[in-house]
């Protein structure tokens, strides 16, 4: 398959996923474009490095959440910018409250006072992922995942409690 | 709630349908205008080089040339000094990403030898750039009658010198050692039990 239609099967498959995880690491609308735009860039770009040692999802979420951690960092090195807005389109502000359901909302509100590297290892498991396929993405061994989900989910349920 | 209510709530919110890409045109602007970018990148620093090398040139002719030892001293240590930072500057490359296929531990760790090589560069920019530049030109401008005008000549490469020494060490300062911090935070999260 030619590099252009794997990118593009890829995004297919993986929009949406692609598209919680920057909502978790951002607040507005002109952030959210401008991180999604950073991981299709930065998945294009890895495209050639992709060595088949892991499945393609995994290898998305790899560079999806690297991409997110990073994306304060490299916000003032990239190349880029504004371009891709020619063809990417967002139709509705996910990261407005007013578009979420009040039980979404509070989700998301209690997802964001974690900690980065926590959000990511709960947003992984939230997409319903093995453990394993976590501890390959985050690069610990699979008990430590459980051990640090167990502690998340319990700062989430009680962040929760509160708010409901 | 139990945790297939929180899966159920996470899935159902943002599926992507919000995001209409035109496909055509996505890859004709990463295939064109991303790389094209890339490519004024690499031009603008072969520019830079080129620069460099004709102020060598200009140097090495007056180093041969000149009419006394202190013109010929200083030419050299100019033309030395260009080497070193066209040496340096090649070496170091401020758009070097960490690989974003790597796991997210394996990443923050190549992103922190990258800001700390980085920081380390911007640290050491008074030994490979600013001294021996200076050096080269306050002896290149001594060579000259010394009068008024050449005094304030070597105020101000002094000045220039100064400036640029504070801008590299305030970019060390004010963002590449925050980063380094939230980087070695983050790190210090995953490894803890």
């Amino acid at each position: 398959m030619e590099k252009d239609q794997l990118f593009l099967s890829v995004l297919k498959e993986n929009k949406g996923a692609i598209s919680r995880l920057c909502s978790v690491y951002t607040n507005n609308k002109q952030d959210f474009e401008d991180l999604f735009q950073d991981v299709l860039l930065n998945l294009w770009n890895s495209l050639n490095s992709f060595q088949n040692k892991s499945s393609l999802s995994t290898w998305v979420y790899r560079v999806a959440l690297n991409t997110c951690l990073n994306y304060k960092r490299d916000k003032s090195k990239t190349l880029k910018q504004a371009s891709l807005n020619i063809a990417i389109k967002t139709i509705v502000d996910f990261t407005k409250s007013s578009e979420k359901a009040l039980e979404t909302k509070a989700l998301y509100d209690c997802i964001n006072t974690l900690k980065d590297i926590d959000k990511s290892i709960i947003v992984l498991y939230l997409e319903d992922l093995p453990y394993k396929e976590i501890s390959k993405i985050v690069g610990i061994s699979e008990n430590h995942v459980s051990v640090k989900i167990k502690r998340i989910k319990i700062l989430l349920k009680n962040c929760l409690k509160q708010k409901l | 709630m139990n945790n297939e209510d929180l899966k159920f709530i996470w899935g159902k919110h943002n599926n992507g349908e919000h995001i209409t890409i035109d496909e055509e045109k996505l890859i004709d602007y990463i295939e064109n205008n991303y790389y094209g970018i890339k490519k004024a990148v690499e031009r603008r620093k072969w520019i830079e080089s080129l620069a460099a090398v004709f102020v060598i040139f200009f140097f090495v002719y007056l180093a041969v040339t000149g009419n006394n030892l202190l013109i010929r001293i200083g030419s050299l240590i100019i033309v030395f000094s260009a080497l070193l930072v066209i040496y340096k500057m090649q070496k170091y490359n401020p758009h070097k990403k960490s690989n974003y296929g790597n796991s997210i531990f394996e990443n923050i760790k190549e992103s922190l030898t990258i800001l700390r090589s980085e920081a380390n560069f911007l640290n050491s920019v008074l030994y490979w750039y600013i001294l021996p530049f200076q050096i080269g030109i306050i002896m290149f401008f001594l060579s000259f009658e010394l009068n008024i005008f050449t005094l304030l000549l070597i105020i101000f490469s002094m000045l220039v010198s100064a400036i640029i020494y504070y801008l590299n060490i305030n970019l060390v300062k004010k963002t590449i050692k925050p980063q380094i911090e939230v980087l070695e935070k983050n790190l210090k999260i995953l490894t803890e039990e």
